[in-house]
């Protein structure tokens, strides 16, 4: 059999993931004024960016599916599942919000872990802490914000 | 809450982990010594712990395209799209799906894309993509594969072309290693199909190892030309960008164009991109064909950022014994991030690989078991340094043995500086005061 134009992108690297890393890129680059003092800023920064760029676009999606944009023809298509996703990435921010009130690490770690995608090693690293503490600090994080969000539906 | 509860609580959570959950109630009732708010506080955060939920575990940059793709069902084998009857699914990917349709108006088979349905397109846009797919058929180049047609049926846009019976470059790379005489045909073929595009004005913008098919009689075809302006649009109906006040010089120009690895950085900077673009790319795939990885994608999209801005590709001697050192400067010199420092065009290109053929012809006798000397990677994801070098340390003869290990050293260092401050300026980071902390939210 054939496979002609098979596109086994890994997950996380299709176009639309591109986006959004082309758009944290701009906006990276667009930072003209910064000097990154080293590779920790460069990753701390980098997962805000994420953040905000996925929070950005799941709460203007949301206020579409209210009747912000409803003649946005290319929301039309957008899966449930995705609506529930956004709607967790909005309920995630605030939470985090609330989170670095009262501890500001874990709420870093839950940026850099989720949203920069770093490892326990790495995130361990960019904070100048242990793994283990990165290790505690993410479980009791997550066991909050799931809390946070669910008391938030 | 104060601090020092905070960490009560923190500690008491952690404590009672460790518990065994039959002993939890009696620790917790212990512990917290009558103190019932802590006791609720505790109890609530371990019963949200055992929740199963799978939110966090998966990063943010792998549920974006969930979050911002739209979904369609896919087409049913047997079912009819315009005058096309639906055989098989071949693939789906960030531009679609693709079928292998039978065309019964003209009795032949033919690929079938059907594009997302948030690429929605305007007249005029469909008109300059159609006009620029039908040059670039027109060109009909035996290393450019021929695009019968794009339409519209419903709200989506499909694109029929020959259908190749063949595998991609990436299974070629998926399959074993490729030799650097195979390396180089690929890429003279490519360059070639770029060379006819080029001429005629027409950037392919999307050259990666899935865009290029190869055929059994070893015929290389390069899919899609023109095709990725299809997604420039995109950037004009991506909602949550707009909004951002802290984005100076923000540019609507350009969108992303093709996986991130594979892009030039102008390109995903948004400019305006030209040919070179192209030779970035083609610059990418064949590092990749040679290395068995390509030179600036790595485990997070962060870090992939901070390649993609700083830091210069490894040498290819890195990965493979024996690349000669004309290959290794055609391809660093592909890959400059300053597009005036590259080959200004693809025959200059083309010239510089007629001389590496050559010269790898004539160096054939020392290098004929040094071949790409690592299995192609990139197909089945990460592949840890050991498994890697477990492999490198079978295939090296013994007399290579002690250069392959201080290889061996050398990679793991600088796959491990992260961990080690004062290789750090390997990154090219410049000290100096931050300004950017007005980014926290």
């Amino acid at each position: 059999m054939a496979h002609q134009h098979m596109r086994k992108e890994r997950p996380g690297h299709t176009l639309q993931t591109s986006a959004l890393v082309h758009e944290a890129y701009v906006r990276l680059v667009d930072q003209k004024q910064v000097q990154w003092q080293n590779r920790a800023h460069f990753f701390g920064i980098a997962a805000q960016m994420m953040r905000r760029i996925l929070v950005d676009h799941a709460r203007s999606r949301q206020y579409a599916k209210r009747g912000g944009g409803a003649r946005q023809v290319s929301l039309d298509a957008v899966a449930i599942v995705s609506e529930k996703r956004a709607a967790g990435v909005v309920a995630l921010d605030d939470a985090l919000i609330s989170l670095a009130a009262i501890d500001q690490r874990k709420s870093q770690i839950v940026e850099l872990r989720f949203f920069g995608g770093l490892s326990i090693e790495e995130t361990a690293t960019v904070l100048a802490v242990s793994p283990g503490t990165v290790m505690r600090d993410w479980t009791l994080a997550k066991a909050w914000l799931r809390r946070e969000m669910a008391g938030g539906e | 809450m104060t601090p020092e509860r905070w960490q009560q609580i923190d500690e008491l959570f952690h404590s009672a982990l460790e518990h065994e959950s039959s002993e939890r109630a009696a620790f917790l009732g212990r512990a917290c010594n009558g103190d019932e708010s802590l006791r609720r506080e505790v109890e609530s955060l371990i019963g949200s712990h055992e929740r199963s939920e799978s939110f966090f575990e998966a990063p943010a940059g792998d549920i974006a395209a969930e979050l911002l793709a739209g979904r369609q069902a896919q087409l049913a084998a047997g079912q009819y799209v315009g005058h096309y009857q639906i055989v098989s699914l071949l693939g789906e990917g960030g531009m679609g799906e693709v079928y292998l349709a039978h065309d019964i108006r003209l009795g032949r088979q033919v690929a079938l894309k059907r594009l997302p349905a948030q690429f929605t397109l305007d007249a005029d846009r469909v008109h300059r993509i159609k006009q620029e797919a039908r040059t670039a058929s027109a060109l009909n180049h035996p290393n450019i594969v021929t695009i019968h047609e794009i339409w519209q049926a419903d709200s989506s846009h499909f694109i029929t072309t020959e259908f190749i019976d063949g595998e991609t470059l990436r299974q070629r790379m998926v399959a074993g290693r490729m030799k650097l005489d195979e390396v180089l045909d690929v890429a003279n073929q490519i360059a070639s199909a770029l060379a006819a595009a080029h001429s005629s004005g027409i950037v392919h913008r999307d050259i990666k190892p899935e865009n290029i098919m190869i055929r059994p009689d070893g015929y290389v075809k390069v899919l899609d030309f023109g095709l990725a302006k299809l997604i420039e649009q995109k950037n004009k109906s991506f909602p949550g960008l707009k909004e951002s006040a802290d984005r100076p010089n923000q540019t609507t120009k350009g969108m992303i164009l093709g996986t991130v690895s594979y892009m030039s950085p102008e390109q995903a900077k948004g400019e305006k991109v030209d040919e070179r673009t192209d030779i970035f790319s083609l610059g990418v795939v064949i590092y990749e064909m040679i290395a068995g990885q390509t030179p600036f994608a790595s485990n997070s999209m962060s870090e992939t950022l901070a390649n993609l801005i700083n830091a210069e590709p490894q040498p290819l001697s890195h990965f493979v014994a024996n690349v000669p050192d004309e290959i290794q400067r055609t391809v660093l010199r592909m890959l400059c991030k300053n597009k005036d420092e590259r080959y200004e065009t693809i025959k200059n290109l083309q010239k510089d690989l007629r001389i590496n053929e050559k010269t790898l012809k004539s160096r054939s006798s020392e290098i004929k078991n040094s071949t790409a000397t690592l299995p192609a990677t990139r197909g089945t994801g990460k592949q840890t340094t050991e498994t890697r070098y477990g492999f490198f340390a079978a295939t090296q003869s013994t007399e290579t043995a002690s250069r392959s290990f201080a290889r061996r050293i050398t990679h793991q260092l600088n796959r491990s500086w992260l961990l080690f401050p004062q290789l750090q300026e390997a990154f090219c980071f410049s000290n100096g005061r931050s300004k950017a902390t007005d980014l926290n939210r």
